[in-house]
């Protein structure tokens, strides 16, 4: 009978596990799809040119953030097992505190941070959709950055810090928009 | 690692870069615009506390914002400049702290509470509870749509400190 009452337990238990990590999926899954959506948004149609233009004080321009959006996108990939996309070049142009980005400056062509950033979302959506995700392992050490002991702590930092720059976005496509004659209030 | 740990970990990500990215800057500060058609530091903290809103009544919560108010600040709502109608951002930067207290209070000690019908009607409700079913989706959706506008303020800080200079 203890028996019958453990093994009912453990099912419950793993019934409740289960539905939660596919909860966790679906947030993340959602919040990644959100993300994604706003910084192709804001670099729908932008030009390499216009991709570097500076607004006032020392924020960065779109070609920084997007760059750095994927240097974070990498940690993700890594996080989970999966190969990055960007290297060594573009950790020194795009890691944390690294220099602004002018006209006149080394960087990566915006069209290629696209197919990067594209590129990271796809896997890392699949992984999201797969019901074998488990976000109580424990982050693997020697990353870029790692923000939690546990995937799930991990990635919530990750994908807060993404949204974040990408919010960032949405003034720099206003202020290409406007160079291109194309908006103005 | 569950769906209140990760909201939390979010929520005060976005608090912390929020508050620093209006700290010192007054009233008429956060009505100045960036060239294009983005919006000033005000509707954004607005817009911001009316989705907040939305996740407290969802919650069984109190709501704090007037209805004049959650309208001034809806999504597609007309953009404030200077000598327009707007709540005063004292005000604002208020609802912002009260309503992250009691998110983050409810979050942390209902540890069941994302897994419960939403109070009312969740299709009201402030927010994407159109488009959402239950209280986690429209966490989820409204903590993400949150943290994008949080990123908005950084530009319009620097624009601050730059027109000081001037």
């Amino acid at each position: 009978m203890n028996h019958e009452r453990d093994e009912s337990y453990k099912a419950k238990v793993g019934y409740r596990n289960l539905v939660e990590t596919i909860e966790l999926s679906r947030i993340f899954g959602l919040m990644l799809g959100r993300n994604q959506s706003a910084i192709e948004a804001g670099y729908d149609g932008i030009e390499q040119s216009d991709s570097v233009l500076q607004l006032p004080g020392r924020s960065n321009c779109m070609n920084w953030i997007l760059g750095h959006i994927a240097v974070y996108r990498d940690v993700m990939l890594m996080s989970i097992g999966k190969k990055p996309y960007v290297g060594k070049r573009e950790l020194t142009l795009y890691g944390y505190g690294s220099d602004p980005i002018y006209e006149d400056s080394a960087c990566v062509d915006i069209s290629r941070l696209a197919e990067v950033l594209d590129g990271g979302h796809a896997i890392l959506s699949e992984w999201l959709s797969l019901v074998g995700a488990d976000f109580n392992v424990e982050t693997p050490h020697g990353l870029y950055v790692r923000k939690g002991d546990t995937i799930g702590e991990h990635l919530a930092h990750l994908m807060a810090h993404e949204a974040i720059h990408a919010g960032e976005l949405g003034s720099l496509r206003e202020l290409a928009l406007v160079r291109m004659g194309k908006g103005w209030k | 690692m569950n769906q209140n740990d990760i909201f939390i970990t979010i929520l005060r990500r976005n608090q912390e870069s929020l508050l620093s990215a209006i700290e010192g800057l007054t009233h008429s500060e956060m009505l100045l615009q960036l060239p294009g058609e983005g919006n000033c530091i005000n509707w954004i903290l607005g817009h911001i506390a009316s989705y907040r809103d939305g996740m407290l009544v969802d919650s069984g919560l109190r709501q704090y914002m007037q209805a004049d108010e959650i309208e001034r600040y809806a999504g597609g709502s007309e953009p404030i400049g200077p000598g327009d109608a707007c709540v005063d951002s004292t005000r604002l930067s208020e609802l912002i702290v009260v309503s992250f207290n009691d998110l983050i209070d409810w979050l942390e000690h209902d540890t069941n509470g994302l897994s419960q019908n939403p109070a009312g009607n969740i299709k009201d409700n402030i927010g994407y509870s159109g488009v959402c079913s239950t209280l986690t989706e429209h966490f989820a959706q409204n903590i993400g749509h949150e943290s994008i506008h949080v990123g908005e303020l950084n530009p319009l800080h620097e624009l601050v400190l730059e027109s000081r200079k001037r």
